[in-house]
């Protein structure tokens, strides 16, 4: 079957309303979506709850959708802002926890200094505060650079380098302690 | 270059963010600097492990009804903009019924009328001014671009 790229789909949702196009996006990016809102939230149901409204707002919202832009960098903004809104209400708020997401992590059976250690990055990871956590993922699991991060968190280029800055610094602090 | 002036760069050095002239100043100093070199190697490290790990677990067969879960989030959104516009009239209805036959009718005691004009114009009052400060700090809003 031919490639549809993301934004000829996006661009048949905003004319068309197209939902086979919309199915086909989701298929495509809904793991990837909900992994990224787990990193993010630190909870699974909130990030599938997360992951599907953002994917909500891709389709009621389609038309604000600027025609040639890459999709997933536009998609992760406004999946960044639905778990911001999310967490900002307050019954649902609740501290990320590091536990139950390191219980997921793939086995290092061959090599359990290995499996400890990517533990304590990622406890030390959720122990930071999100406008930090939220930076570092951006930049190393989705390999944005500082401009996407900008755009995505509707910052500007130096913040996004201070947060990332004291980010590794925090994170390096609790290595010593 | 001091260490803490490489420290306040080694960010931004590590993610290729750091313009050339300033790279060449810390490449020089990361050359003679054994403890800065060590923060940049952790740094990296850091990085990687986090770039290559992949969180699984019992809700990712969640993930299989996912296209179901959010067509349906799309069909009850439509039921709570039907809901909002049959409460608005249901609303509008109430208050022209209400001006008719209670405040335009002169067998009801002044008190009560008095009490539905206040009351009236309290909601007005509220209205505007909701309206109003949307409008004010739209205009100062940094994050309007920002869709939510």
């Amino acid at each position: 079957m031919q490639h549809i790229a993301d934004e000829t789909l996006m661009e048949r949702i905003k004319t068309a309303q197209d939902r086979e196009a919309f199915t086909m996006l989701m298929n495509r990016h809904k793991t990837h979506a909900y992994r990224l809102a787990l990193q993010l939230t630190g909870d699974h149901d909130e990030a599938m709850d997360c992951a599907q409204e953002a994917f909500v707002k891709v389709f009621t919202r389609a038309r604000r959708y600027e025609d040639g832009r890459q999709f997933w960098p536009w998609f992760v903004g406004i999946l960044r802002n639905t778990v911001r809104m999310l967490r900002r209400t307050t019954w649902r708020r609740r501290k990320a926890g590091a536990e139950e997401l390191i219980a997921g992590l793939p086995d290092h059976c061959d090599d359990p200094e290995a499996a400890a250690r990517a533990a304590e990055l990622w406890r030390r990871l959720f122990a930071l505060p999100p406008k930090l956590r939220e930076v570092m993922v951006l930049r190393h699991q989705e390999g944005f650079n500082y401009e996407q991060i900008a755009a995505v968190l509707g910052v500007s280029v130096n913040t996004v380098a201070s947060r990332l800055h004291a980010a590794r610094q925090r994170l390096a602090q609790d290595h010593e302690m | 270059m001091k260490c803490s002036e490489a420290k306040e760069n080694l960010s931004r050095y590590l993610d290729g963010e750091l313009p050339a002239a300033q790279a060449g100043e810390l490449e020089r100093h990361l050359a003679d600097c054994a403890a800065c070199r060590a923060d940049l190697e952790r740094w990296r490290t850091w990085g990687k492990e986090l770039a290559n790990m992949n969180f699984s677990g019992d809700h990712d067969r969640k993930l299989d009804v996912f296209e179901t879960s959010v067509y349906a989030r799309l069909e009850r959104g439509i039921a709570w903009i039907l809901l909002s516009l049959g409460g608005a009239l249901v609303l509008a209805s109430a208050l022209f019924y209400a001006i008719r036959d209670v405040l335009l009718n002169p067998e009801i005691v002044w008190p009560m009328r008095i009490g539905l004009i206040l009351l009236i114009l309290a909601l007005i009052i509220l209205a505007v001014g909701v309206v109003r400060h949307r409008l004010s700090t739209y205009k100062s809003d940094k994050y309007k671009g920002v869709l939510r």
